[in-house]
């Protein structure tokens, strides 16, 4: 260990430390206050004999009289098998009980090799009838929802976490919550029982910001110990991804870089990459890193430059719809944008069930044709619609009501027989995607 | 090549200032305990800033640094194809699971132990540019080396690994050794005598592609779209059946799953033009999203100077780029680390001229050894916010001969591949042959058009105000759409389609096109149940082995023509 007492600046959540030699870029540091209060903070420039230390919890009461330590390794965290059931703080501290340590790993890991990935085609049930039957998710994937203000997104990602949790171990990131959404996702788990499967990061909106650019990472530190060293199924949950992006342009404004698009700095794609190329699956290993983030999308704007990074880097993207929303449906999903990459290798014959491609298909065409027809509606007026045209109307309203709305988990099987149930409604003329054996086995 | 010590000053992210002197821009220079390589990018008295190809973590002020006095080199020669590299050309296999910097450890991405069987050998007096001897690199690739000044060759080894010296070449006064192997600076250019025009198109499979908005061999074709859109299906697609005789993919700061996929695809499929295993023309080279930034730049040189290499042995090369804006953004973070004045967007201010010249490296040549090969270079772009009039597309259209816009709204319509038949075009100066004329794409070009049109006064006044003709018109422009233009890459038979089929299905709609206009022009009617049948089973064509398509002309003639 090395210790310093030569603050010279200290500008926003920045420590300028004079006279340092034999420290590293991206070493982890310790600010030790006269009052012997304790932060973290991590090296992030050195030219010459200074150090540029950014401080994790804030500069508030730090003064040049302040000591800095270093003890030669990047920030880490401690990780073992009894963190399922226990809750951390965004550092990962533990808030309820202190599980034994197992090993300490690096919270920044080096990337996966591309040639060793397997790539992912197991089917993972999640319970929701519009993602199990339209957008299937399998194991290694990462996909985000967009979400915008005042979308159910808190619930249903602590929906997720209670079905998923039966099969898979769940690390949960809350990334600058409001009090009482991280309140909610708490009580939630508890209540629901996932939390005796889960490990539950919360990093508050008080929280400092460095912190929040920390949560991820540690939460995904933590995903790797259970996927890669005990090889079991990881589900990452995690979001706000749109707070997330936020503490990394007011770090970057504090370091004065040059600013890309809309303020966010230049690598906000890299460094989103560098959190969400973190799920896969390795050859030759068991486990398997699943993502499902969220984020908000400012003025509900898609082409918005977080929700734009983030879809050009995970495989797909989960939306969800006001409209729908309004009109009690929940979860909201708006499937005409949404699309999951992977889908099709995880589904059909020995996967889920022979008929879901046919029925995927053919559910979404009919939903967009009835987009199409309702829209039409409200040009040409409701006398102007043929037979076919309030057919597929109904179609719609049963779909939205019955297929994509329930609150309960429903198995895949149980989506797909009520999305036959729904292509009943529509011409039989019309089912031009699936195969007429199907339609003879399932369809009658 | 003198090397010259140094030591690290001040480090941030990928960008050290060292002090080091006599050093070059471009120099590698190793810095660090782990030697981690990085090059010159900037030079001011003695003091030297890096860009960092690896992970910099840890490294301190005062840490050694040496300077090699040399670019960094790649080793080109025999059992390149069939490879799977970093963005620096090493060999994937080579590294563990997880990407931890190897720093000084070799650049080779070659094997050196392979022993290698010299063919067609020729002694005595040589050429500047003759075949000194060939290998069989793959199944399909004889990979030629070639004298590289006149002289007379002897050479004394049946076979050999890629360092041996297999003979000598003296000319005059002059010795070389002989090897199959040379070493070449990542970053430079290699030579040609000149360039040709591209008239010969590059059959890629794709309907759309090959029968409205070609690519020559030789040529550039980019495809902007935002996420979601089809780049990378349709990059893929292309890389997988295209006519050219090598492949060389470069994933650019995209996906690891995807790159996985395509290992694995590449690894299962065979040419459809040969029958050969894909990864016997194949080379991959995968920069993912999470590895460093600064090796994302040299990935593209690293692909563009292999094209080049094979392209001077006579091969026809296809370079496939996904993505270069990924490039591009790399280029604007390191801009950014140096505080060099930004242009547009924060991109250097340079980015245009970066961009022209590395699709310039695309082309039809006469070899230095006076041959002809080809390199074509196809590069997706992924604008930011789906929006084509930022820097990056704007660049790239400048360059690029096709263009192959994708429309996220057909992808939402699930229209693929999305490419917008409105907005994308091909301009060679010289029609490429094979393909269907320009008339005919005219034609059906117009009918599409038409369709948009009539759609936009059906949503105003109802389909029921439509005429016949209209309606017919319609169904036309449905076939097109549907049967033709979208393209399953997920469907066994859809996937690829010959060149001689593509013009079958194209022109037997055309034809029932021609044919319904005729019955309407005599004042006729048309029967729309047996029209629609017909289009259907026209559509069906795309997924079917057994083509009839003379036997439904003739239903169509019967049915719909006059009887
Ligand atoms: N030709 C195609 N056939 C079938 N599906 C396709 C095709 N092209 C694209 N897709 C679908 O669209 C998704 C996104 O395509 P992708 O090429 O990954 O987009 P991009 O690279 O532009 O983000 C794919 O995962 C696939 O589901
Ligand atoms: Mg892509």
């Amino acid at each position: 260990m090395k210790e310093y007492k030569t603050l010279s600046k200290i500008n926003g959540p920045l420590l300028f430390l004079k006279g340092v030699s034999g420290v590293g870029l991206n070493e982890t540091a310790e600010i030790v206050l006269p009052s012997g209060e304790v932060r973290i903070g991590k090296v992030l420039e050195i030219d010459r004999d200074t150090s540029i230390v950014e401080c994790l919890e804030g500069t508030e009461g730090i003064g040049t009289d302040a000591r800095v330590r270093f003890f030669g390794k990047p920030f880490t965290v401690f990780v073992s098998k009894d963190m399922l059931g226990c809750t951390f703080d965004g550092r990962g501290n533990p808030i309820d009980v202190r599980p034994l340590a197992e090993k300490e790993v690096d919270i920044n890991t080096p990337a996966i090799n591309p040639l060793f990935r397997a790539s992912p085609s197991e089917f993972i049930e999640t319970g929701f009838s519009a993602i199990d039957g339209l957008l299937s998710i399998v194991r290694g994937q990462k996909i985000p929802i967009f979400s915008d203000a005042g979308l159910p997104h808190i619930k249903i990602m602590c929906r997720l976490a209670e079905n998923l949790s039966r099969d898979v171990v769940v690390v949960f990131a809350a990334i600058g919550l409001t009090d009482d959404a991280a309140e909610y996702v708490s009580e939630s788990f508890r209540q629901s029982g996932a939390m005796k499967n889960t490990v539950l990061f919360v990093n508050k909106a008080e929280d400092s910001v460095i912190e929040r650019t920390i949560t991820p990472r540690v939460a995904l530190s933590v995903a790797e110990f259970f996927a890669w060293d005990c090889q079991k199924d990881v589900v990452v949950l995690m979001g706000d991804m749109t707070n997330y992006a936020s503490a990394l342009r007011e770090l970057s404004s504090a370091k004065q870089e040059v600013p890309g698009r809309m303020g966010y700095p230049p690598y906000l794609y890299s460094d989103f990459a560098s959190i969400y190329e973190r799920a896969g699956k390795i050859r030759n290993k068991k486990g398997s890193i699943t993502q499902l983030s969220f984020l908000t999308m400012p003025d509900g704007d898609i082409t918005h430059p977080i929700p734009d990074l983030t879809g050009y880097i995970t495989e797909g993207q989960i939306l969800l719809s006001a409209e729908l929303y309004r009109k009690g449906i929940f979860p909201p999903i708006n499937l005409l944008p949404s699309l999951s990459r992977m889908m099709q290798h995880g589904i059909g014959k020995g996967k889920t069930r022979e008929d879901h491609h046919d029925v995927s298909n053919q559910l979404y065409a009919c939903y967009a044709e009835a987009k199409h027809i309702e829209d039409l509606k409200s040009i040409v007026g409701e006398d102007a619609l043929s037979e076919r045209d309030t057919q597929y109307l109904s179609f719609k309203n049963a779909f939205e009501k019955q297929f994509l709305a329930h609150e309960n988990h429903r198995s895949v099987n149980e989506t797909l027989d009520i999305g036959w149930n729904m292509l009943k409604l529509v011409p039989k003329t019309d089912l031009t995607r699936i195969n007429p054996a199907f339609l003879k086995k399932y369809g009658a | 090549m003198a090397s010259s010590k140094g030591r690290v000053l001040k480090i941030s992210g990928p960008v050290a200032l060292v002090e080091l002197s006599g050093s070059k821009i471009g120099d590698l220079v190793y810095i660090g305990k782990k030697g981690l390589l990085s090059e010159v990018i900037r030079i001011e008295a003695n003091q030297a800033t890096l860009a960092i190809y690896e992970d910099a973590t840890g490294t301190q002020a005062g840490d050694p640094v040496e300077g090699t006095g040399a670019p960094m080199m790649l080793a080109l020669g025999p059992g390149l194809i069939g490879g799977v590299y970093d963005g620096l050309g090493r060999r994937l296999e080579t590294a563990g699971e997880f990407m931890s910097g190897t720093g000084k450890k070799t650049l080779f991405g070659i094997n050196q132990r392979k022993k290698w069987r010299l063919e067609k050998t020729k002694s005595g007096r040589v050429k500047q540019g003759d075949v000194i001897c060939t290998v069989r690199e793959t199944k399909s690739i004889v990979h030629k080396i070639f004298a590289r000044t006149d002289g007379k060759v002897t050479i004394n080894k049946k076979s050999c690994s890629v360092c041996e010296t297999f003979g000598e070449l003296v000319s005059g006064k002059t010795k070389v050794s002989l090897k199959l192997m040379q070493s070449w600076p990542l970053k430079k250019q290699r030579p040609y005598l000149k360039k040709e025009f591209p008239n010969k198109m590059l059959v890629t499979g794709q309907r759309v592609i090959d029968s409205l908005f070609p690519v020559a061999r030789g040529g550039v074709a980019a495809m902007p779209g935002g996420f979601g859109s089809g780049k990378t299906v349709l990059g893929h697609q292309i890389a997988k059946h295209s006519d050219a005789d090598i492949v060389i993919y470069v994933g650019c700061g995209e996906r690891g799953n995807e790159m996985a996929r395509a290992l694995e695809e590449f690894r299962e499929l065979c040419d459809p033009n040969t029958g050969i295993p894909l990864m016997e023309r194949s080379i991959l080279v995968a920069n993912t999203s999470n590895m460093p930034v600064t090796a994302r730049i040299s990935s593209i040189y690293f692909g563009a100077l292999v094209g080049e290499y094979y392209r001077d042995m006579g091969y026809n090369v296809l370079l496939m780029v996904d993505s270069t804006s990924r490039w591009a953004e790399a280029l604007r973070e390191i801009s950014g680390r140096l505080e060099e004045l930004p242009g547009e967007e924060g991109y250097p201010v340079y980015l245009e001229s970066l961009i022209a010249s590395f699709y310039g490296r695309a082309g039809v040549v006469k070899t230095s050894s006076n041959t002809t090969g080809s390199l074509t270079i196809i590069g997706a772009v992924s604008p930011s916010g789906g929006d084509f009039s930022e820097p990056v597309t704007q660049a790239t259209k400048k360059s690029a001969r096709s263009f192959w816009t994708l429309n996220t709204n057909l992808a939402y319509r699930r229209h693929y591949p999305a490419v917008d038949w409105i907005t994308s075009y091909t301009n060679h100066l010289k029609a490429l042959s094979g393909g269907i004329d320009a008339t005919e794409k005219q034609e059906m070009l117009s009918i599409l058009q038409k369709e948009k049109d009539l759609e936009r006064i059906a949503r105003l006044v109802g389909y029921d105000a439509l005429t016949k003709k209209d309606l017919f018109l319609i169904y036309i422009a449905r076939a097109f759409r549907e049967g033709f233009l979208q393209q399953n890459a997920y469907h066994e038979i859809d996937r690829y389609t010959s060149i001689k089929k593509q013009q079958e299905m194209f022109q037997t709609i055309l034809y029932v096109h021609k044919l319904g206009q005729k019955t309407f022009n005599k004042g006729n009617d048309l029967d729309f149940s047996v029209l629609s049948t017909i289009l259907e089973k026209i559509s069906k064509m795309k997924n079917e082995k057994k083509e009839v398509f003379a036997d439904l002309r003739r239903i169509a003639e019967t049915k719909l023509g006059e009887k």
